[in-house]
């Protein structure tokens, strides 16, 4: 099976943000999967998207789960994450970075952002930045 | 389709107290719950009368090491030789373990049958329930990304304010109103109003020697980022349910051997289903539940009966926002007008379309699995007339709803006396 999380994982890694477009409808299914999410199609191929976007929705975590508590957040530290739409209909959620978080009233719905590639263990992590 | 094979109503209801139990487990909470139940039941049953066991648990794998929960339950009580098994939909596992229950019955397959929640919350501490709840969403895609269960709901929130003009004060207000109904609730994990809660803490401040804080009223409490602080903005403390104990239990019986049980049995007159992607943005609308909208649907056309018609409803406040979102899911008030619904008081108990008259799982708490059963332990008294301080004069036809997850999973059901 080709449209698999640890494809795009991989794409990830080389700062490629990876979808499957649908050949038959022409949706882009992001993250990928094996069976289009609109016409079920499973005839697909890999597109790479610009890494532009609007933010559609976010919040901000003063109580964070586990894994972030380790990275040092929590009330004194909080982090931002939100849903980006790329591309016509490709979503993604993923942390925001770059933001002023003592400022929510500054991060806007609708506002562009764009991709920025973070290395943590190894791994490349898709964030989102407020566009330059 | 669309329509039970045989009716199905309820005989009895039961429900464990619910709040932060250190001396419990699951199984104490249930047959709490269980006990309850059978007392309720007007003219009597045997537990050997109980065909099957459908049990509502979301999470007890991580909360107590323990699966296997259906027959370990039902062995507890006596529903053993027969079919036992837990029913996991995240927060709408209760929820969906009715459903079957329901079907269960309108098959022809038992006659009798007992629905069941449970979910024993309060042995982890904060943030590894803030692991485990987070689990409910999607671990690759949201988990990973920092998402957490009140920060999902804050992107509904913040959706919500910017599409719909839906404000900050008219989300406090659900909670203040569902406080006010959980205050009257004997069951409830929190008996007190915000303006309970308020006094209490100045109080306290005062015993210690401390200023004490001058609120002037339950929104300037709420506005205080000391008393109210921000959980996943813009949703604080007072906008999320509690992590809870506790377990609900209802007994359904098919329509034709229901009155050897009881004269005033609760029918059940519609049951829906739905379901849609867990991540939010794979999702078509941030601001509504697809999966609310579908199950509804289906259990109004099964009844009969449209949003109109409902005179009182338990909805799935895991957050404020939740509510409001409900309210427009179920056709009470048009889109982006939930808002305004709370801000004018509709859902209040004396207002036209009443909402959480049991405190809601804001004031009654929230254990996961048990909320879908514990709303319909709320309708039953209710429809019965038996709802003490909190009644609501002469309803006799209710709706429960419930979500799992940020909305991956909803039942509707309409119950009529
Ligand atoms: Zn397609």
């Amino acid at each position: 099976m080709e449209f698999t999380v640890s494809k795009f994982r991989e794409f990830l890694n080389k700062r490629k943000i990876m979808a499957a477009k649908c050949k038959k409808c022409g949706v882009i299914n992001l993250p990928p999967r094996p069976i289009c999410k609109n016409c079920r199609s499973s005839d697909l191929e890999w597109i790479e998207l610009k890494g532009k976007g609007k933010l559609v929705t976010f919040s901000i975590v003063h109580v964070p789960p586990t894994p972030l508590i380790a990275e040092g957040h929590g009330r004194e530290k909080p982090y931002a994450f939100g849903v980006v739409e790329l591309e016509k209909g490709a979503r993604i959620t993923a942390r925001l970075v770059g933001f002023d978080l003592k400022k929510p009233e500054k991060i806007q719905i609708g506002m562009d952002v764009e991709a920025e590639f973070l290395e943590k263990n190894g791994k490349t992590i898709l964030t989102f930045k407020p566009a330059s | 389709m669309g329509k039970l094979a045989r009716g199905v109503a309820v005989i009895g209801a039961g429900m464990s107290k619910f709040g932060a139990f250190p001396d419990k487990t699951t199984r104490e909470l249930f047959v709490e719950a269980f006990v309850e139940a059978v007392k309720s039941v007007d003219k009597g049953i045997e537990t050997r009368e109980i065909e099957a066991l459908f049990l509502g648990n979301f999470s007890n794998d991580i909360f107590e090491g323990q699966v296997h929960t259906g027959p370990l339950m039902a062995d507890l009580v006596g529903i053993t030789p027969g079919p036992a098994m837990r029913v996991e939909n995240a927060c709408a596992s209760g929820g969906a373990a009715l459903r079957l229950g329901i079907l269960a019955v309108a098959s022809g397959a038992h006659d009798v049958v007992c629905v069941a929640g449970v979910e024993k919350m309060t042995n982890l501490e904060t943030s590894r329930v803030t692991d485990v709840l987070a689990s409910a969403a999607d671990s690759v895609y949201e988990f990973s990304a920092g998402a957490t269960f009140p920060g999902l709901y804050a992107e509904i929130a913040n959706a919500h304010m910017r599409k719909y003009g839906t404000t900050i004060e008219q989300l406090r207000m659900v909670g203040i109103k569902n406080h006010e109904n959980g205050a009257l609730n004997p069951k409830a994990q929190f008996q007190s109003t915000i303006r309970d809660i308020m006094k209490a803490r100045a109080e306290r401040a005062k015993a210690k020697g401390l200023p004490a804080p001058s609120w002037k009223d339950e929104m300037d409490f709420l506005s205080d980022p000391d008393a109210n602080p921000v959980i996943a903005w813009p949703l604080r403390l007072f906008d999320c349910s509690p992590i809870t104990d506790g377990a609900a239990v209802v007994i359904l019986a098919a329509e034709e051997v229901a009155r050897k049980f009881t004269d005033t049995p609760i029918h059940v007159v519609g049951t829906g289903q739905g379901s849609d992607s867990l991540a939010l943005h794979d999702r078509e609308e941030i601001t509504s539940l697809r999966a609310a909208r579908v199950a509804a649907e289906k259990a109004y056309k099964m009844a009969g009966l449209r949003p109109k018609d409902i005179e009182i409803a338990e909805v799935h406040d895991c957050f404020t926002i939740a509510e409001i979102v409900a309210t427009e899911d179920l056709g009470f008030f048009k889109p982006g007008e939930g808002g305004k619904a709370v801000e004018e008081g509709l859902t209040r108990r004396n207002g036209e379309k009443p909402i959480n008259t049991s405190g809601g799982l804001k004031a009654k708490g929230h254990p996961v699995g048990a909320t879908g059963v514990a709303q319909v332990v709320e309708i039953w008294h209710q429809l019965r007339g038996e709802a003490g301080a909190r009644q609501v004069p002469g309803v006799e036809v209710g709706l429960t709803h419930n979500v799992g997850g940020s909305g991956a999973s909803c039942t509707v059901h309409i119950f009529r006396r």
